[in-house]
């Protein structure tokens, strides 16, 4: 995976929380972080522009973190390519990290989370949406760093 | 560059001190680092009266643990790529930070309050301050224009975040009711 090329789209209504993921990503060289407020401009987002991967709030006006998963499985997601969608959330009661299952997440981060957790868990959930193009593609990638490399 | 911004004016009221160029060592990699730990200890004051204000303080702090730990590597890694005489030295003074403000993370977690956020982020502010105008420059003369300093410093990447399980798991099968 190369971090520098993802397109990470951010979606809460905590400024201050979607600040401090955009400089987490920053500070890993990802170029790319797109922010939303509310649900209605994440999907607007993701219908305008490519994104790899998206840190989604739970609780939020309007559309909740289950809502926007929903409809980015109904809608955004295309030729069996799921954009994969974290949850991002300081409930995490079973009931409503159920809900969100249900909905289609990949998975979840507890607030306040760490930057270890925040890394691990989109790196994880990147490797699981992989399609076999984007494997190959990698494989290909690796195999012409390794013979620079040698 | 503003008054606002003049590295090493801290006077009277907490002035925010932010990058500029008068703080650049000379490495790209290390001078971002720097512009991250700016950002994070600014965003560390902010969090006090944010909105959902716990979660964001535990959030930047335990961000700025993690990150002064990645900086410090790649700047251990640079000094000594370079033959910079005084490593040892600068890398014990990391060494006093890291448990410093690791005292700070178990204090914070044990009793979370504003006012320790608060006082964390205007230590580290100062510390940084004059640890990169005082000691970092030190061996700019060393990193500038050199070849091994750039290698040394891109050879930490995403991969220093991935070397041990995170502790920090949620998820349903994971947090019982």
């Amino acid at each position: 995976m190369i971090w520098e090329d993802l397109r990470v789209l951010v979606v809460d209504d905590n400024a201050n929380i979607r600040r401090l993921i955009a400089t987490i990503l920053q500070g890993v060289n990802v170029k790319s972080v797109r922010e939303a407020a509310n649900g209605h401009t994440a999907l607007e987002i993701l219908r305008s522009f490519p994104i790899d991967l998206v840190l989604l709030d739970y609780v939020m006006e309007g559309m909740d973190g289950p809502a926007v998963t929903r409809a980015v499985r109904g809608e955004i997601d295309r030729d069996g390519r799921r954009v994969p969608v974290i949850v991002v959330t300081g409930y995490s009661e079973v009931a409503r990290l159920n809900v969100a299952k249900e909905a289609g997440v990949n998975d979840f981060i507890a607030k306040p989370f760490t930057t270890k957790t925040l890394l691990q868990r989109i790196a994880r959930a990147l490797s699981q949406d992989m399609t076999l193009k984007e494997m190959e593609t990698l494989a290909l990638q690796r195999q012409r760093q390794l013979r620079v490399g040698s | 560059m503003s008054d606002k911004n003049s590295p090493g004016d801290l006077k009277g009221a907490r002035r925010r001190v932010s990058w500029s160029a008068a703080f650049s060592v000379g490495v790209p990699e290390i001078d971002a680092d720097h512009r991250i730990l700016f950002e994070l200890i600014g965003q560390m004051r902010d969090a006090a009266t944010a909105f959902e204000g716990d979660m964001v303080t535990g959030s930047v702090l335990a961000a700025l643990a993690d990150y002064v730990d990645y900086h410090f590597e790649r700047e251990e890694r640079v000094m000594e790529a370079v033959g910079y005489p005084e490593e040892k030295q600068h890398a014990e003074r990391h060494a006093r930070l890291r448990k410093k403000v690791e005292e700070f993370v178990r204090r914070y977690n044990q009793e979370p309050s504003d006012g320790l956020a608060n006082e964390l982020a205007e230590f580290l502010e100062d510390w940084l301050n004059h640890h990169i105008l005082d000691e970092d420059m030190r061996y700019r003369p060393y990193a500038e224009n050199n070849r091994a300093a750039s290698v040394a410093a891109s050879s930490i990447g995403i991969e220093f975040f991935m070397d041990s399980e995170d502790d920090a798991v949620t998820g349903p099968e994971e947090r019982p009711a």
